[in-house]
């Protein structure tokens, strides 16, 4: 077990240098850089020549203009690998750098947003695992009949919606009916105001629930379905126990494997969904600053924030591997 | 009553134009000349009430949205998603209403232009700073305006140098009087100074800082402190310290704006805007795209949904030096059937636009004469196009994702497709990879649309696109760094009439100067094509806002330094 989990964690870094290579030279493919935005179509380059002439100034030559200055300040001039490995062992240290929009520490704002998204995280997961393990079982032990028949319709629905266009729904409808949305007036933290926080967390979290207990519902009643025929489940019954001792101790629990597995995955899905959710709530997290990011070609501020995001989902993974062996006493590292 | 202009006029015997042409001389433009040599109004003029019912009271929040975060709040650095900040912390010299086109004065209690190329401020003597509660002396307004260049050449400003290229120094000459010696007569200098980046920053606090700039939120002085400033928005309270205004206006109020408080929201998601608005979240819709999404808010019971002249622009510029053949220039202006444009992108509601934007008024060229220069003959355009020596097979179109460019980047594509018989292609991307395909000296593309708004002179509107020494020369090949000789030529004569229209002193003449320009540009097809834009624009808010400045509030910023407008309970 903690060779497993040494293993395990030696090869965290490893995967985030592949993961932020690619990110970076993704980036750097791009078009324009984040000296060129800052200037927009604007010709950086007029304070230059210090003409005589009126409001217009002439693009000297031979000069080095404001982009060029910026450029050189960013380090943006410099190659591919020198702007990589000069991030990265930065990066390794805890520093980010600053971000090239704003000069504010990358490492700071991240640390700002960072809990809104794992606490959206954290409560997606616990709604879309109330909503979708019950449904799931509902469906599971009632096949073919209405109920199930409806559940499943309901979680395809669920499935195939895509959760901006609920998230535009939850917003819009109610203003539109009555006045109101969840959008909140000022974003409050947890820990200055628990049940405010909640109360605006709670809209971003649902909207990601929705797809993601569908999927855990589907997922729980397939598996549930195939144990639910098992030989040790018929065999629990030959033994007299109640149906609903057979169904929770018995088949849920062999079941669990895949639950876990399921919204394993499903945070990588969530954690996707956030930056569309936090930009529909108006809501301060990581997926907002990272949208924020791209959209101003801040790339070391994308890469900061993308670099989380990896990190967390590979700490995730490896607590639900972790997880295996409690569920699963046959499991073993 | 001190000596105001009218009175200094009458005693010292001398008419209106020709203390123009000798006091005032080539300095100001149109609405600078009813402000030049002006000074304290005692209360000449009451608050109006425009759109505005009953009594105005005090008090109440003023609640906006925004669709980013602000990268900084020093005005000389960063003007961009912050104005609902700087117009509200910051004090200005005056200020320019381009709708009435008349300079309200603010932190100065005169303005004077000795001869063409000076002009003074005196300053009030009871402003004080935020932070330390220190007076605001003229020191600190030549610090706050002679610091673009550092800040472009050091800092990367977005405050390019079209907005103050025409300084050429600033001196304090006592702690109330400052002198602004201009490169050369500039018509635009008294407005281009009433704008967002020549707000007064403390001297002190900026020398002090890390990068010589504004790094807190208390180095202004004007009516409004900060007291949030985070990713969700900013909060704004009554500065208790702020001055009185000795000479109100149809603006500024005797004791401040009349709202106490103002929270900015960030909201990036369209709907969630919308969202906003109807539940009564926020008092305004920022910006209307078109009469569709216009439409929707015009039953509500709350809301005052108006219609204003047209404040958009839209350019279709060429990359000049695959045009360098007028013929081929002319086959694309001909190519374009801009009657079925309006019917279909602008559902009929679509006027023509010029190199001078419809935005200003007077400036602008009429309607019939635009129209004459925005002709759909696809015969002519084909046989023109073969007299050039049909120099393209295929032409790309570059849009960025703004619905309204793709739409017009469309219809351009398959109009051309039809009347010339050339391939045509659409592209579209996100704004940075726009921008950057705009600046890339191998352009790829023929055609790129660039959607803008209002601005209150010429120079920073329509004609930074237009100027080779500004957009035109970087971004659409025609600057005056290029191989072809006669574009070369257009280029410096384009350049000429624009600073002979910027040196131009009387109003009338300049306005002349103007049209002699646009029609230059027009008649040679050069730059590119000023496309119909929608007829109007819309203005969407809260009916309890009185007093919401309709005319200003779609040009440029200005509108939110109103201090008149107010809440009714």
């Amino acid at each position: 077990m903690q060779a497993y989990l040494l293993r395990r964690l030696i090869a965290i870094p490893f995967m985030l240098i592949g993961i932020t290579l690619l990110l970076f030279f993704l980036l750097f493919l791009r078009p324009g850089n984040a000296a060129l935005t800052n200037f927009g179509l604007v010709n950086p380059d007029q304070a230059c020549d210090k003409g005589e002439r009126g409001t217009y100034q002439s693009t000297g030559s031979g000069c080095e203009g404001g982009l060029a200055r910026l450029e050189k300040e960013y380090g943006l001039d410099r190659p591919f690998f020198v702007q990589y490995g000069d991030w990265a062992i930065h990066a390794i240290q805890g520093d980010f750098g600053l971000s090239l929009k704003n000069r504010r520490s990358i490492s700071a704002q991240i640390g700002e947003r960072l809990p809104t998204t794992i606490e959206i995280g954290i409560i997606t997961i616990i709604l879309s695992t109330l909503i979708g393990v019950p449904v799931g079982i509902i469906s599971a032990i009632r096949p073919g009949s209405w109920i199930d028949g409806t559940l499943r319709i309901t979680t395809i629905i669920g499935i195939s919606v895509p959760n901006f266009w609920v998230g535009t729904l939850a917003i819009m409808l109610p203003a539109l009916w009555w006045g109101w949305t969840p959008l909140a007036r000022s974003y409050v933290n947890f820990v200055d105001s628990p049940l405010t926080n909640l109360s605006i967390v709670i809209w971003p979290a649902l909207v990601l629930a929705i797809g993601s207990a569908a999927y855990v519902a589907r997922i729980v009643r397939s598996s549930m379905l195939e144990t639910l025929y098992a030989d040790f489940t018929r065999t629990a019954r030959a033994k007299g126990l109640t149906e609903r001792i057979v169904v929770l101790r018995h088949v849920f629990r062999s079941s669990m494997i895949t639950v876990l597995t399921v919204i394993g995955v499903q945070l990588g899905a969530i954690l996707g969904g956030s930056v569309i959710a936090e930009q529909i709530f108006a809501v301060p997290g990581l997926g907002l600053l990272i949208f924020e990011a791209i959209m101003g070609i801040d790339y070391t501020l994308v890469l900061g924030g993308m670099t989380m995001f990896a990190l967390m989902f590979m700490i995730v993974t490896l607590a639900v591997d972790l997880l295996y062996t409690l569920v699963d006493p046959r499991i073993r590292y | 009553m001190s000596e105001n202009y009218w009175l200094r006029l009458k005693n010292n015997q001398i008419n209106r134009r020709g203390f123009l042409k000798v006091g005032a001389a080539a300095g100001v433009g149109a609405g600078a000349l009813s402000l030049v040599g002006c000074g304290d109004d005692d209360a000449s003029t009451a608050a109006s009430s425009s759109s505005g019912s009953g009594k105005p009271v005090r008090g109440g929040t003023l609640n906006v949205v925004k669709g980013q975060v602000d990268e900084g709040i020093d005005p000389g650095l960063k003007v961009i998603n912050n104005t609902d900040l700087l117009s509200r912390i910051y004090n200005h010299t005056h200020l320019y209403k381009v709708s009435t086109n008349e300079f309200l004065l603010d932190a100065a209690t005169s303005m004077e232009q000795p001869d063409a190329q000076t002009i003074t401020f005196k300053l009030r003597d009871d402003m004080k700073f935020h932070a330390d509660g220190s007076a605001v002396t003229a020191e600190h307004v030549a610090f706050s305006w002679s610091r673009f260049p550092d800040l472009l050449e050091n800092q990367g400003s977005q405050v390019n140098a079209s907005n103050w290229g025409f300084i050429e120094s600033v001196d304090a000459i006592d702690s109330s009087t400052v002198k602004v010696n201009l490169k050369a007569p500039s018509a635009s200098a008294p407005v281009l100074m009433a704008t967002t980046p020549f707000g007064i920053v403390n001297k002190a606090q900026v020398l002090a800082s890390e990068n010589n700039n504004v790094q807190e939120e208390d180095a202004g002085a004007g009516p409004y402190i900060v007291t949030r400033r985070d990713a969700t928005g900013v909060s704004l309270a009554r500065y208790p310290d702020y001055y009185k205004h000795k000479n109100p206006s149809n603006h500024f109020v005797e004791d401040g704006p009349y709202i106490d408080a103002q929270e900015t929201r960030v909201i990036v998601d369209r709907a969630a805007i919308k969202a906003a608005f109807l539940s009564g979240d926020i008092d305004y819709v920022p910006t209307i795209n078109d009469r569709l999404e216009f439409e929707e808010f015009t039953n509500l019971d709350f809301a005052k949904a108006a219609e204003v002249g047209s404040t958009e622009a839209r350019l279709l510029a060429f990359d000049n030096i695959k045009f360098t053949d007028k013929r081929a220039r002319e086959a694309i202006s001909l190519g374009i059937d801009y009657e079925g444009l309006i019917r279909t992108v602008y559902a009929g509601d679509g006027i023509y636009d010029g190199p001078i934007g419809q935005a200003l008024k007077e400036m602008a060229l009429d309607q019939k004469t635009l129209k004459s220069y925005r002709k759909y003959d696809p015969a002519e355009a084909k046989k023109k196009w073969e007299a050039a020596g049909s120099p393209l097979d295929k032409i790309r179109i570059e849009c960025n994702q703004d619905p309204r460019s793709t739409s017009l980047g469309e219809f351009v594509a398959q109009s051309l497709k039809k009347s010339l018989g050339v391939e045509t292609e659409v592209l579209v991307h996100d704004i940075s990879t726009w921008v950057a395909r705009a600046r890339e000296p191998e352009k790829q593309w023929e055609l790129f649309v660039v959607p803008y708004g209002a601005s209150p002179t010429p120079e920073s509107y329509s004609m930074t696109m237009m100027n080779p020494n500004a957009f035109a020369g970087v971004s659409w090949s025609f600057g005056m760094d290029q191989p072809n000789a006669g574009l070369v030529a257009d280029a410096q004569k384009v350049v000429d009439l624009v600073e002979a229209q910027s040196a131009e002193v009387d109003p009338e003449a300049r306005i002349e100067k103007l049209h002699e320009l646009q029609r230059f540009i027009l008649d040679d097809v050069l730059v590119g094509i000023n496309m119909p834009v929608p007829g109007h624009s819309y203005i969407v808010y809260n009916k309890r806002l009185q007093n919401f400045p309709e005319d200003d509030y779609l040009l440029g910023s200005l509108f939110m330094r109103n201090h008149d407008m107010w809440i009714a309970s």
